[in-house]
């Protein structure tokens, strides 16, 4: 007998473990422990039991009692169980209700990256002028009025209500952040590490051009600046934004503003540089920025002198680097400013 | 400028070894960038010879026809749209599997045999832009004759005339002798003497450390003479605008044959893009491609000559333009001159718009019988001035306005010369006129190691600066006897005089030929700079609030810094105030935009039909003008909103935002527009000013009934907009707190009907200054009929508690009684139930 209800907890105690709902802990309750269960069919008969044996078996039934509600009790509180029953109409697969979401322009994504990765090697954001005079866009950056190197600006001109158009006052859009060299400059504060990223203008408009686009400028003037750490910073940069694996090159060019002058190429991705069929690249390779050691002249607009510091400059489109490195690959730029929410909503 | 360099003209002048890959590489690496390569046998591939054996109408169709064409050894079917095919015709066929640019536009297609109105056509035949050959006569009309191929078939005139034995089935590409590759070559504009095959190949040359030569041609003489040893052409020039024109050379020769140019000369011409008319004006092209020095060709009977004692004589002028003086140009169209344009001229009339293009009186044609050859050089900006003023570009023109040297004169002139003798004859009637107005100067440049080290980190040994520098032309002594002198003296070769001015240019020349790629790489690693505190803010800030923005639901939007005329009056504003560009694109960028709000809506209302809920804001510089200063930049936050409660959302992200900066609610007020105010868009009943400490930052704005029309909005739209920079000087991260609440609050809903014009801020006013009463916020506001058309329900949240102790019910009650009877005594305000 005593046997007997040893086994039935045995037999119980396993049967609980597999009961993971609610419905299975309450057949599992009717079945062992209900006024009908198998615990009170094996109780019924004690009653035929002598009384000596009644003694001794008795308070074993009784522990088992106690131990097995005890068991299901366990059972019902811990947080394992208890799960809901299938079947309840429960839908996992209806969609996320979503808290309100906004979305950054993709330029401004842009430039926060690149504003982290120069601010990283200590070069700060400056503010300059987006209308500007002549002085500035141009003639201080060794362009004298007439030079056919500003054909390469397809620059607009301002006239503004109250200003005086003398010939270096005269005002222009800034056709690009180079305005800020000779600004920046003039503020005195040596050495300079600055990163000037804004808004630039050329009368330009079809589908890889914007009459209105982003560059950004890097301007480093110190006692000891030379071409490495131009060099330097540009492979810095390309790592950081691009990857480490983006393989670049520098090759001789012309500015007015910087001698000696390069352009940077980055290893195109569309065709891994093999330059085949691409209609992206050049020979495998991607124009991406312009630099180089800022000419004497320019240090002498901005009154510092050229025989005491060294300088170096550089410029980058930010749509240009941004589009490189996500290899969005829209049909036409322009839509960048068209504001379709359907559009913007998808970054 | 961009240049296509003929690999096998190149290879004329420079003993090449390497492949033109290989060359386009080091060429890019070390001087002027390669940007493409073409290989012409490429492009020409399954291109053959076909001849034209039998020619029919198309069955199916008009304007087709249906031909035989042997294409060597079979005659194969093709069905062809051009109107000009004839029996014995020699065409290009480009068979199944060639590239070929359909009408010469678009991608390139390849070929497959087809049928074309149920009829089978093996390849095309084409027309010349569609075999890369853009400048043939009517290139694009008709498919390409190549008939005259057969003329010289019988052994040609010149021997590099490559055409004998041309038959149906040779490849294009081998019967056009064009097995070259292209490089596309982009050379700065401080280099136009590196804008021809003389100048690349002299940098191909420095780069490959190949062995370079130079077409050398004989100075000119006259070759014919009159009886007495005269020379039958008596040429002169005078420069009157001394400082425009600073060499000008001058030749007759007589008895030429004007006619088509050999094909090794139209070739080259096609090659670069360049159209040939005839062999003496190709020889001007041919000449400026090699050497980048542009040249001109008088006919010498069109120019008024006087005869004395059996000598022509021509006088030629270089002077400033007349006034009312105007010349028709070789292309055709007349151009009104002004006086400070520089002409040639004769003692009669203008004969040359100088340096940009000649007259069409005085151009070479097939009737010409004498020619003077020009070569000169012309001031660049006077050039640069010109061909703007007209709008008249040329090649020549291009070249001038960039500075050319006077020495690149002669050499030039010479080779036209020596061409002209060789392919249309005609013998030298005059002699070398050269008139210079200036002295040749040659500056000379100090250059130091030391500087070489300053700006490249390097140091090199005085074996390779002087061996890099003589690369390139330069001539390169040292300043003193001394062994170890470490300075020179450097002299640029003439054809970079105009490049080459400083010390720095030196650097850069020596910078390029070491090659970048060996430079090592280095960050910055002096002293820190200190940002501009004003500027640290600002970045900061608005960073912060656009992700701020971003996070409350809003989209950025990014619209152009132009506006136009309509839009700027759709605001009620007046144009004459605002910043205008001389010179927009188009009418709608003629104005830059004074104001955020004409951008924002116009984006509300081209997407309004996609959603009825749009959160868009902007942070841009707007322009406005300053007396004596340049204009005003200032940064402006805005936004719009298109939703169920337009105006409380606008309102609530300012707060939001405002919160965010670190701006006390306390500081911030909303007080109603003033009757006065200058703001003709606003509907100023329903808008607000945002004050801060009591100074105007801003405004919440709903539209007047007539601006909203004006940018066809169709829901109620409210903005925002704020000065930002201001607003950046305010902020700050510092927070402090107040202590929680020992004690717990008492909270009651209450809810007021009150008459419609009362305010919600007056009702808050005296719920607010109840003792106990802690907060207070609206949560449910309601109009309805249930209520009366004149009234609304407004339920708040109230909370009682106290610093000091646990309240009791009774205390709370008595509170709520007088705020009660205030409230209906001062509003009429009803309590309503739940």
């Amino acid at each position: 007998m005593q046997h007997q209800f040893e086994q039935l907890k045995k037999e119980a105690l396993v049967a609980l473990t597999s009961a993971r709902d609610a419905d299975a802990l309450r057949a599992w309750e009717i079945l062992y422990l209900g006024r009908k269960g198998k615990l009170a069919q094996l109780m019924e008969k004690l009653g035929t039991l002598s009384v000596e044996e009644k003694k001794k078996v008795g308070p074993i039934a009784n522990a088992v009692k106690q131990e097995l509600t005890q068991a299901i009790e366990v059972k019902r509180t811990s947080p394992g169980d208890g799960r809901s029953s299938p079947g309840d109409g429960f839908d996992t697969t209806l969609p996320g209700v979503r808290p309100p979401q906004g979305h950054l322009h993709p330029v401004t994504q842009a430039i926060q990256e690149i504003e982290d990765i120069f601010s990283r090697i200590g070069f700060h954001r400056a503010r300059h002028p987006e209308v500007d005079t002549d002085w500035y866009a141009f003639e201080s950056l060794n362009m004298p009025a007439d030079h056919p190197a500003r054909d390469e600006w397809e620059t607009y001109f301002i006239e503004s209500p109250n200003h005086r158009n003398t010939e270096s006052q005269k005002l222009v859009l800034t056709p690009h952040t180079s305005n800020g060299q000779v600004r920046e400059l003039e503020k005195g504060k040596l050495p300079i590490r600055m990163v000037n990223i804004s808004k630039c203008y050329r009368r330009q408009s079809d589908v890889s051009h914007v009459p209105m686009f982003h560059q950004f400028e890097g301007v480093y003037v110190d006692e000891h600046v030379t071409f490495q750490h131009l060099k330097g910073v540009f492979e810095y940069f390309i790592h950081e934004f691009f990857g480490p694996k983006r393989t670049y090159r520098l090759r001789p060019f012309h500015f007015r503003f910087t001698e000696p002058s390069v352009e940077v190429d980055v290893q195109c991705d569309v065709c891994n540089g093999t330059g085949k069929n691409c209609r992206l690249c050049k020979n495998g390779w991607l124009e991406l920025a312009g630099g180089g050691m800022m000419h004497p002249n320019v240090l002498k607009a901005g009154g510092v002198d050229p025989k005491k510091y060294t300088a170096f400059a550089f410029g980058f489109g930010v749509e240009r680097s941004y589009m490189m490195k996500s290899g969005l690959k829209v049909d036409d730029i322009r839509i960048l400013y068209k504001n379709d929410l359907r559009f913007l909503e998808q970054f | 400028m961009n240049l296509l360099v003929s690999y096998n003209w190149l290879k004329e002048f420079v003993a090449i070894k390497q492949s033109p890959e290989k060359v386009a590489e080091l060429l890019s690496l070390h001087a002027l960038s390669a940007e493409r390569l073409y290989h012409i046998a490429k492009q020409m591939d399954k291109m053959v010879i076909g001849k034209v054996v039998k020619t029919e109408k198309h069955p199916n169709a008009d304007k087709l026809s249906l031909n035989q064409v042997d294409v060597g050894g079979k005659t194969v079917q093709i069905v062809c749209g051009a109107p000009n095919v004839h029996a014995g015709m020699l065409v290009a066929v480009a068979l199944p599997g060639a590239r070929v640019r359909w009408h010469g536009e678009g991608d390139l297609v390849t070929l497959s045999a087809t049928k074309i109105r149920g009829i089978e056509s093996f390849g095309m035949m084409c027309a010349a832009n569609e075999i890369g050959l853009e400048k043939y006569p009517d290139a694009a009309k008709g498919i390409i004759d190549l008939s005259w191929l057969q003329y010289t078939e019988n052994g040609s005139l010149d021997s590099r005339d490559p055409f004998s034995g041309v038959r149906p089935g040779m490849s294009l590409v081998k019967a056009l002798d064009m097995d070259d590759v292209l490089m596309d070559v982009e050379v700065t504009s401080n280099r136009p003497d590196a804008m021809s095959i003389v100048g690349v190949a002299r940098e191909v040359a420095a780069v490959l450390n190949a062995k370079l030569s130079l077409p050398t041609s004989p100075q000119p003489s006259p070759t014919r003479r009159g009886s007495k040893g005269e020379v039958p052409i008596s040429l002169s020039v005078d420069i009157r605008a001394k400082k425009l024109c600073t060499r000008f050379a001058a030749i007759a020769i007589d008895g030429v044959k004007v006619g088509p140019s050999p094909w090794w000369i139209q070739k080259r011409l096609f090659m670069a893009g360049l159209r040939p008319i005839n062999n003496i004006v190709d020889i001007t092209n041919y000449v400026m491609l090699e050497q980048g020095k542009p040249l001109h060709a008088f006919d010498a009977d069109k120019i008024t000559e006087s005869l004395n004692h059996g000598i022509t004589e021509s006088h030629i002028i270089v002077r400033t333009a007349q006034k009312g003086e105007s010349l028709k140009a070789l292309d055709g169209r007349i151009y009104p001159l002004t006086e400070s344009m520089l002409v040639v001229a004769d003692a009669q009339r203008s004969l040359a718009i100088a340096g940009v293009m000649g007259g069409e009186a005085t151009g070479v044609t097939e009737k010409t019988k004498t020619i003077i050859f020009e070569s000169a050089v012309f001031d660049p900006v006077s050039i640069r001035h010109t061909a703007r003023a007209l709008n008249l570009h040329s090649e020549a023109s291009n070249l001038f306005e960039k500075g050319l040297s006077d020495e690149s004169v002669l050499p030039a002139l010479a080779r036209a010369v020596e061409l002209t003798l060789e392919i249309a004859g005609g013998q030298v009637a005059s002699k070398l006129v050269d008139t210079r107005t200036q002295k040749h100067r040659i500056t000379r440049i100090i250059l130091k190691s030391k500087t070489i080290e300053r700006m490249l980190g390097i140091t090199l040994s005085v074996k390779d600066v002087v061996r890099y520098l003589t690369a390139l032309g330069f001539n390169i002594e040292a300043t003193s006897k001394k062994q170890r002198a470490r300075s020179w003296r450097v002299t640029a070769p003439w054809w970079r005089h105009h490049d080459v001015t400083i010390e720095a240019d030196l650097v850069e020349e020596i910078a390029r030929f070491y090659g970048y790629h060996h430079l090592p790489s280095k960050l910055p690693d002096g002293p820190l700079a200190t940002q501009d505190a004003t500027d640290k803010k600002i970045f900061f800030w608005e960073r912060r609030v656009k992700e701020l923005l971003r996070g409350a639901g809003y989209t950025e939007t990014m619209s152009y810094s132009f506006t136009s005329e309509a839009a700027i009056q759709k605001l009620g504003l007046d144009p004459a105030q605002s910043i205008r560009i001389v010179n927009p694109l188009t009418d709608d960028h003629a104005y830059l935009r004074p104001r955020p709000i004409a951008a924002l809506l116009e984006i509300v209302s081209a997407n309004q039909n996609d959603r009825d809920h749009i959160h868009i804001f902007e942070l841009a510089r707007m322009f406005r003008p300053r007396v004596g200063k340049l204009p005003d930049e200032p940064l402006r936050l805005a936004g719009a909103v298109v939703s169920a409660d337009v105006f409380r959302e606008a309102k609530g992200t300012v707060e939001l935002f405002l919160h965010g900066m670190g701006i006390a609610s306390q500081r911030i007020s909303f007080p109603e527009y003033m009757e006065d105010e200058f703001a003709p868009w606003v509907d100023t009943r329903r808008s607000v000013r945002i004050m801060i400490d009591n100074e105007k930052f801003g405004s919440v704005i709903m539209l007047t009934e007539k601006a909203r029309k004006n940018f066809d909005l169709k829901q109620d739209v409210a903005l925002f907009r704020i000065r930002f920079e201001e607003l950046t000087a305010l902020a700050t991260t510092t927070h402090g707190y107040t202590p929680l609440p020992k004690y717990p609050p008492v909270l009651r809903d209450l809810a007021f009907i009150v008459p419609k014009t009362v305010t919600y801020a007056a009702i808050d006013a005296v719920l607010r200054k109840q003792a106990l009463v802690t907060s207070v916020e609206l949560f449910d506001l309601y109009e309805g009929e249930k209520i009366g058309a004149d009234k609304k329900s407004l339920a708040f949240h109230v909370t009682y508690q106290s610093p000091e102790r646990t309240l009791t019910i009774a205390e709370v009650d008595v509170v709520q009684e007088a705020m009660i009877k205030e409230l209906e005594k001062k509003f009429g305000a009803q309590l309503r139930d739940f």
